[in-house]
């Protein structure tokens, strides 16, 4: 081997050495960058929030658990809680199943199932025995107790709690009736189809001092908790202008869902199903309740009211002093009686600010939250992004600096709602990207409703404070009573304090 | 005439560097970007390898070998490439690894490529990157320069001796 070999030999060498000095450097350059001062400033006002969700215990006895409504919803919860029937685990991809899987173990028991539609209520019988998460080939357990009468369930001795997902016009009733017989509540939104519900299951929840959360699971996703630390430490501003949306473009996004075949006056306990109302037998009524006034409240109850919450989550506002609401049924002309395209305002006078909530049921075209204050606003999708004002007085020198650049996002979060394999209709889509489905948790990927749950479910074990609770529903109740008002009677509605006027 | 070789040889070299550099530093980034994960380039992926990257990240493991193999490929394949050792199991592996990413998010003029940072039909920079690698195995210019003529000189001599 002589020199020249050596030389040729070793011919690449040179270049490993200039690209690692290079990659030296850069990565110190990035280093530096990173911590810069306005991250530095940010982060010294917010922490991280995995940190401090405190651990829950699920030690002890077992919490037992009744279920009124197995709808779409009632089905969803609980899948939340751990329960499944076999055919629905079998079905599941093995991405879902180990997902489900996956999700803690509550120590909780189904002792219960109410529903008015016999297929559904035998479902959810199953699903109610299948505490091990079994798959059609290893289960033979007997269904749970089957309930057609809402009253049975909550006077069961066997029943210590109960999760309602009825249509919204049995919200209240079912509330009320299970507070008044001790036993504790997670509701489902919106907390009520009539404003007198929205006072009477308050008294009643403060009165039996249960644990009553609902059924807000937007709580728990790690951006809408990091918006609300951003917000609650100024970070903004002062906060003048919320604009919240929803846009949805299909049949399903806009209720028309699939009516049953075999449906019928035979399996549909439809008596039970009328509140206040005196309707014959109508299949489009019930299974697609949201379309009329008797049983829901349109966009404000179903939409508006989770954005609404989200907002409340951030700024503690409470009740609108005053709202209006306009719209109209302009592209789903199919009989609904509530609007599909609708503008609410609620105003805040003595707090300064505005929050309004648009919604299209006829466009899809993604609109995130956003959160306007004179410094700085932040947008809130399945991540969240900060835009510092160019104006702005607090951030002056970092603009200056040129350490951010004027109204460029910058990214809050990195929530993994991105990743949306496990879900995917348009629907659940728009769900997502609103908080609603999905967040992370030390990297996993975990189900809102189930942390919602579990917070309820840790609050009856200890006594803990819930982030939903009474409080919180009334102001969403009147805040959704207000706006569905202000639209059927097309005025001005307005809250003085303790009364809708 | 040796002159002569070498002329030929010098732009193989360097385009053996340069692609030795692209994959040493993909490796390089990826190792120390904190929490990087193949895990969601492998969920959006939509090409004809979707079932079995699905498969790959349901299972724990499996993404933890994925993550670091791919890190520990692009590095190793990254630097022999540079040094010129063993270079064509390097260009094989590099080659392997390339088919995977074209397969990943093949570029056929689907709607989603909009997302993609040029403008790519059928053909693109890893296909590119591909028929480099094979111009490389087939000429194989670390025989002159590179770690591989240290060992074929070493052996070349001692065969001919
Ligand atoms: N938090 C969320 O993200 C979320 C999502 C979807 C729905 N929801 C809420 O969940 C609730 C249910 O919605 P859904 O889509 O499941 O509706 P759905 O029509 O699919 O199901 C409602 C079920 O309740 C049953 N029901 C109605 N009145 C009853 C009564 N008096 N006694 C016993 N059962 C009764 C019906 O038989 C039906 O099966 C609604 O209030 C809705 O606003 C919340």
């Amino acid at each position: 081997m002589n020199r020249r070999d050596l030389l040729k030999g070793l011919a690449g060498v040179p270049f490993i050495g200039a690209y690692g000095y290079m990659f030296a450097r850069k990565m110190v350059a990035e280093k530096t960058e990173e911590a810069g001062a306005f991250q530095k400033f940010v982060r010294s006002k917010i922490l991280p929030s995995g940190a401090e969700r405190s651990a829950q215990t699920s030690g002890g006895k077992k919490v037992r658990i009744g279920l009124v409504g197995f709808g779409i919803r009632g089905k969803q919860l609980m899948k939340s809680l751990g329960f499944m029937t076999p055919e629905d685990i079998d079905r599941m991809n093995d991405r879902q199943r180990k997902l489900f899987q996956d999700q803690p173990d509550l120590n909780i028991e189904i002792t219960g199932v109410c529903d008015l539609y016999k297929p559904r209520l035998e479902e959810a019988a199953r699903a109610g025995a299948n505490n091990d998460r079994e798959g059609s080939a290893s289960f033979n357990r007997k269904p749970v107790k089957q309930y057609g009468r809402f009253e049975d369930l909550i006077g069961a001795s066997d029943v210590d709690a109960v999760v309602i997902a009825t249509s919204d016009h049995w919200h209240g009733p079912v509330a009320v009736m299970a507070a008044n017989a001790g036993k504790h509540v997670y509701c489902e939104k919106a907390l009520t189809q009539a404003l007198e519900d929205v006072f009477s299951v308050r008294e009643a929840v403060k009165n039996n001092r249960v644990v009553f959360q609902l059924g807000h699971q937007n709580r728990q996703a790690e951006s809408n908790r990091m918006a609300a630390k951003v917000v609650q430490a100024g970070l903004l501003g002062s906060v003048n202008l919320v604009e919240t949306t929803t846009n949805r473009n299909s049949p399903n996004g806009a209720w028309v869902y699939d009516i049953p075949e075999d449906a019928g006056p035979h399996n549909v306990d439809w008596q039970r199903f009328l509140r206040n109302t005196n309707t014959p037998f109508n299949k489009e009524h019930f299974f697609r309740w949201r379309l009329f006034w008797d049983y829901g409240t349109g966009l404000n109850g179903d939409l508006m009211t989770h954005e609404y919450d989200s907002i409340n989550q951030m700024l503690n506002m409470g009740i609108p002093e005053i709202v209006t609401t306009t719209g109209g049924v302009y592209h789903w002309k199919d009989g609904r009686e509530v609007p599909d395209v609708q503008q609410t305002v609620l105003d805040y006078p003595s707090r300064n600010f505005s929050l309004l909530y648009s919604a299209s049921l006829a466009s899809n075209f993604y609109r995130p939250k956003k959160v306007m204050g004179d410094e700085a606003s932040i947008e809130v999708g399945a991540t969240l992004k900060m835009f510092v004002d160019s104006e702005s007085k607090m951030y002056e020198e970092y603009l200056n600096n040129e350490d951010i650049l004027p109204n460029q996002p910058i990214a809050l979060t990195q929530d993994m709602q991105a990743q949306l394999d496990a879900v995917s209709s348009a629907t659940e889509k728009y769900f997502a990207s609103r908080g609603l489905l999905y967040t992370s948790q030390g990297g996993r990927m975990v189900d809102t409703a189930h942390l919602h749950l579990a917070e309820w479910l840790h609050g009856i074990r200890t006594g803990a404070a819930v982030s939903c609770g009474i409080d919180e529903a009334f102001e969403e109740g009147i805040t959704a009573m207000m706006a569905t008002i202000a639209y059927r009677e097309g005025r001005v509605v307005r809250w003085d304090g303790e009364r809708v006027l | 005439m040796e002159t002569n070789k070498n002329g030929r040889i010098l732009p193989l070299f360097i385009l053996r560097i340069a692609v030795g550099w692209l994959f040493l530093h993909e490796g390089l980034y990826k190792l120390f970007t904190p929490g990087w994960t193949a895990q969601y380039y492998l969920a959006q992926s939509e090409g004809p390898l979707q079932g079995l990257f699905q498969w790959m990240i349901s299972n724990e493991v499996i993404t933890e070998i994925a993550n670091y193999g791919v890190v520990i490929l692009l590095i190793a394949t990254g630097l022999l490439l540079m040094t010129g050792f063993l270079e064509r199991v390097a260009s094989a592996a590099g080659m392997v690894l390339l088919v995977f990413f074209y397969l990943s998010y093949p570029p056929f003029g689907e709607i989603s490529d909009v997302m993609a940072e040029g403008n790519y039909l059928i053909v693109d920079k890893n296909m590119i990157m591909f028929l480099v690698l094979w111009v490389i195995w087939k000429m194989r210019p670390g025989k002159q320069w590179g770690l591989d003529r240290l060992m074929h000189g070493a052996w070349g001599k001692e065969q001919r001796a």
